[in-house]
């Protein structure tokens, strides 16, 4: 029990220090996962919205796919990333594995089926006779597709914040492409990771900490962006 | 409805914002001296202010290096120490990979590093006949330890030997945390397992599959022995209720090499950066580091300096035999020094055997003359590696025209002393005393 003490003790120590490394890592893992669901937020609201609206054959069978996708196992895409980016995998020239772009890219295929999957229920559970109703106004597609994003507005933040949730919390991907080399890939539940392996455990619970109080600052801001009375 | 837009817009910009941060945000400007040339990939770029501040010197072509280790020389903190130092002297940014030897020279073979320090001298072996590696280096070596619960249940710490302990522990059914990770651990202690004849029982083998200081807190749980590298043992001591309980087998030396990755089968390797790590590794000064590191937290170094040394011979730094007591200077030599030392072959007959056969070895009157007996000595006695004594009139000695010191099977030192009786021709010899 004195060690869960420690940690905390020691994680408000790390923080009003302003500890250069863990800030770096703090830092790092805000950047590479906020890039990753920003990345997510620009493939699956679109893909979310033709899903949801769009009539073509072969949708029921991508949604299915995509919602499959929402469960992708972290390391199961680490492992197909680093074989990709392997100086032997096909895209080996590119010298992008051990880099933080590396953990992006892994980063942004676990997160892009949560956003588009969430972004295609929360339409879907719109009233259809909206679309029809705006339609019937004369409203271009465009405006169509507007409208109701608005008033799907709040399980699509939902839908954000699961996606920055489910990359920010992962390591098996991060720990395989990124390599946790410190000062260049190593983000915060890496480190977590290495410490409790170090035997510093005292050190993981206190970047336990500071992770979950990221997250939940970044969940506060979307949440309170939702809720928000208009 | 507009605001809650807005704020829509506001979250996308915001994670745009983040998101363009990492590639401009500069890297840690002093771990990193020199200034990566802007055509490798955006994210090792730094801020131009960080190249003027830095030592004029010529940046490596390609700056990125990737070096595969074992979790043992990153968990006992050693390449921390080293990797800044050779960024600093080199402008190489290394990108160390910890995983265990068996991973790391696959890693080797695809092309997927450039310079491997491993522990698994035998693989090395075959990677290197392969034409995977191009240049191997002995860098330094500690030993492993077979640790477990201060009960000992298994009553290993009488062993006489690393296999008779690993029978005991077989025998006895006491838990035995395995890596099972195809690390150099691993494989030292499969090596063990086979020499004693023995196929572990799942009832009492617990494979973890992880690096070493995961597997030591896993033994220590579960009142298990396992087999460790010193280094992280100390290391983790505290977090554990272990205590070394077999040591000093010779088969326990674990040896660290450092290879350079052969770039004509993977043209990506850097090979400069490479031979650049190598060269560092064994430079007089890294090997001075190494020889000192931990000296101040353990009361002992983690590792042993070896570059330049005999891979065979490692034990061979305590001395094979002394020559003291009523001497002018006190000697101490190691096997090699005495192997380099003249030879001479005399044929002669032990008393105790039936006919007389060639000896070959140093002369005891050479021997001698290194350590220059007093005038007045009368007594010169030879003292085995078991604490076998015999003694020999000083007089005899130095009348034996042909008394020697034979190098015998195992690296041992044997006393040659034709004419004399049989207890006279001490074997083991670790010690002469004059008196």
């Amino acid at each position: 029990m004195e060690v869960i003490w420690k940690g905390i003790l020691q994680a408000l120590e790390l923080l009003f220090s302003f500890d250069t490394e863990v800030l770096k890592v703090t830092l790092l893992s805000l950047q590479v996962s906020g890039l990753a669901t920003a990345i997510s937020l620009l493939i699956g609201l679109p893909l979310g919205t033709l899903l949801a609206l769009g009539k073509f054959p072969s949708r029921k069978f991508i949604l299915s796919l995509i919602n499959t996708g929402m469960a992708l196992p972290p390391v199961v895409v680490g492992l197909a990333v680093s074989i990709f980016l392997w100086r032997s995998g096909p895209l080996g020239s590119l010298r992008l594995i051990y880099t933080p772009i590396a953990i992006v890219i892994a980063q942004t295929i676990i997160a892009a089926p949560v956003v588009t999957g969430l972004t295609a229920s929360a339409l879907q559970s719109l009233d259809p006779r909206l679309k029809l109703q705006l339609q019937g106004l004369g409203a271009s597609q465009a405006q169509v597709t507007w409208s109701l994003w608005k008033e799907a507005r709040l399980p699509l933040l939902a839908a954000i914040m699961a996606g920055f949730g489910s990359v920010i919390s992962e390591v098996g991907a991060s720990m395989m492409v990124g390599g946790n080399i410190r000062n260049q890939t190593r983000v915060l539940t890496t480190a977590i990771v290495l410490e409790t392996s170090k035997g510093e455990f005292a050190l993981a619970i206190a970047l336990s900490a500071i992770l979950l109080l990221l997250a939940y600052l970044v969940n506060l801001f979307l949440t309170s962006v939702q809720q928000r009375r208009h | 409805m507009k605001k809650t837009l807005y704020s829509l817009l506001i979250v996308v910009f915001l994670f745009g914002l983040v998101a363009c941060a990492p590639v401009t945000q500069a890297p840690p400007a002093t771990e990193e001296p020199a200034a990566p040339p802007a055509t490798e990939a955006p994210v090792v770029t730094e801020e131009p202010v960080v190249a003027t501040e830095a030592p004029e010197k010529p940046a490596p072509e390609n700056p990125e290096l990737i070096l595969a280790t074992t979790t043992s020389t990153r968990d006992s903190g050693l390449l921390d120490v080293l990797l800044p130092i050779f960024e600093e002297q080199t402008g190489y940014v290394v990108k160390m990979i910890a995983v265990g030897t068996g991973e790391a020279l696959k890693m080797g073979e695809e092309g997927n590093a450039d310079v491997l320090m491993v522990h698994a001298p035998a693989s090395e072996v075959t990677f290197m006949e392969n034409g995977f590696g191009k240049q191997r280096e002995l860098m330094m070596h500690n030993d492993f330890v077979l640790v477990g619960p201060a009960e000992d249940p298994a009553g290993i710490k009488t062993a006489a030997s690393a296999v008779e302990a690993f029978t005991k522990i077989a025998e006895a059914k006491a838990p035995f945390a395995s890596r099972a990770d195809d690390s150099g651990t691993h494989k030292m202690e499969l090596k063990l397992w086979e020499n004693a004849a023995i196929t572990p029982d799942p009832a009492w083998y617990l494979e973890t599959g992880q690096g070493m200081a995961d597997t030591l807190k896993i033994a220590s749980e579960k009142y298990a022995y396992t087999l460790t590298d010193r280094a992280t043992y100390l290391f983790q001591m505290e977090n554990l209720d272990l205590e070394i309980l077999y040591e000093g087998d010779p088969a326990f030396l674990n040896i660290y090499h450092v290879i350079t990755v052969n770039p004509d089968k993977w043209p990506l390797v850097n090979a400069e950066g490479a031979q650049a790590f190598l060269d560092f590794c064994i430079s007089p000064e890294t090997q001075a580091i190494i020889k000192d590191y931990g000296t101040d937290k353990f009361g002992q170094p983690l590792f042993i300096a070896d570059y330049g040394k005999d891979e065979n011979n490692l034990l061979g730094e305590k001395p094979a035999l002394k020559i003291g007591g009523n001497v002018e200077t006190e000697v101490s030599l190691s096997y090699d020094d005495v192997a380099a030392m003249t030879m001479t072959t005399v044929n002669a007959k032990h008393p105790k055997k039936d006919a007389a056969r060639d000896y070959t070895g140093v002369l005891l009157s050479e021997l001698l003359a290194l350590a220059k007996p007093g005038a007045d000595a009368t007594k010169l006695t030879f003292v085995a590696s078991d604490g076998f004594t015999s003694e020999v009139a000083m007089a005899d000695v130095l009348a034996c025209a042909d008394c020697l010191v034979e190098l015998g099977d195992e690296q041992s030192l044997n006393a040659v002393m034709p004419g004399m009786e049989s207890k006279a021709w001490a074997k083991y010899v670790v010690e002469i005393v004059i008196e």
